[in-house]
C-alpha cells in the first residue's frame, strides 16, 4: 500500500472522551486509498483506556490540533499502527 | 447486558452569558472524585479549607471554554494540570467566576438526579433475595425477652 501524501508530528496522543489513552512520539500519518495510517512509538500508555471505543488520535500542528477517530489499533512492542477516518478537525 | 460499572469520558457543553460556553466532564469518576476533594484539604493537614472547596469541584469537572483574553484569543486550557488549571481561574473576575462555579454547581445537581433516577430504575428490576426475610413477610409475631 502506497502513501499519497503524510503527516508527522513529534508527538500526538489517542484519546478516549477527554481522558489521555496513550502520548506517542515520532508519528507518522499517511494517506492510504481507503482513509490514513497512523504509526508512531508509545511513549506512556494506559491498557485500560485503550481498550475502550471510540478513540481518537490528536496531533498539534501551527494552526491547532488535529483529530482523526481511529477504526482500529495494534499497539506491540512499543509500537502503535492504526486506521484512521477522515480527520474531523 | 450487564450494567457497566464505569465512567464513560462523557462531556457536556453548558452556555453562559455572552455567548460564553464551557465544556465539563459529565460524571467524574472516583479516582477524579479523590482528587477533587484531596485538593480541597489545607496542605499537610487533615483538615478542609473551605476556600478550597469551590475552587477545587470547578477545576474537577472543567474541561474546556471560549473564554477570550485582553487579546480577543480564546484562552487554552485544554489538558492544563490542576494546578495550572487553578492560577488560570484564580485569574476571572470575581463575578465571573461565581458565574461558572454556580454553572458547574448546577450540572453537578442534574448529574446528581439522573444518576439517582438511574439506580431507582435499576432498583424495580432487581431479582435477587434480600439478605433475610422481611418482618412483613415472616409469620411469627415479633417479640423481645
Amino acid at each position: 500500500m502506497h502513501g499519497i501524501g503524510a503527516f508527522t508530528f513529534a508527538t500526538g496522543r489517542i484519546r478516549w472522551g477527554y481522558q489521555g489513552a496513550a502520548t506517542l512520539t515520532a508519528c507518522r500519518v499517511e494517506r492510504v486509498e481507503d482513509g490514513w495510517r497512523l504509526y508512531g512509538t508509545v511513549a506512556d500508555a494506559h491498557p485500560y483506556r485503550l481498550a475502550q471505543r471510540p478513540l481518537t488520535f490528536e496531533a498539534t500542528h501551527t494552526r491547532g490540533v488535529w483529530s482523526w477517530p481511529i477504526l482500529d489499533l495494534t499497539v506491540a512492542a512499543g509500537t502503535c499502527t492504526a486506521s484512521l477516518s477522515s480527520r474531523k478537525g | 447486558m450487564p450494567r457497566s460499572r464505569f465512567v464513560r469520558p462523557e462531556t457536556d457543553t453548558i452556555k453562559l452569558s455572552e455567548g460564553d460556553t464551557i465544556t465539563v466532564r459529565r460524571r467524574l469518576t472516583v479516582g477524579e472524585r479523590r482528587a477533587m476533594y484531596a485538593r480541597m484539604y489545607k496542605p499537610d493537614t487533615t483538615k478542609v479549607d473551605p476556600l478550597r472547596v469551590e475552587s477545587s469541584t470547578v477545576v474537577a469537572y472543567l474541561l474546556d471554554w471560549s473564554f477570550v483574553g485582553d487579546d480577543g484569543r480564546k484562552v487554552p486550557i485544554e489538558d492544563l494540570s490542576p494546578a495550572d488549571l487553578t492560577v488560570v481561574i484564580d485569574g476571572l473576575e470575581a463575578d465571573d467566576f461565581r458565574e461558572l462555579a454556580d454553572a458547574i454547581g448546577e450540572h453537578i445537581g442534574r448529574m446528581d438526579a439522573e444518576r439517582t433516577a438511574e439506580k431507582n430504575g435499576q432498583a424495580g428490576e432487581i431479582k435477587s433475595s434480600p439478605i433475610s426475610p422481611s418482618l412483613g413477610s415472616t409469620d411469627g409475631v415479633l417479640t423481645t425477652s
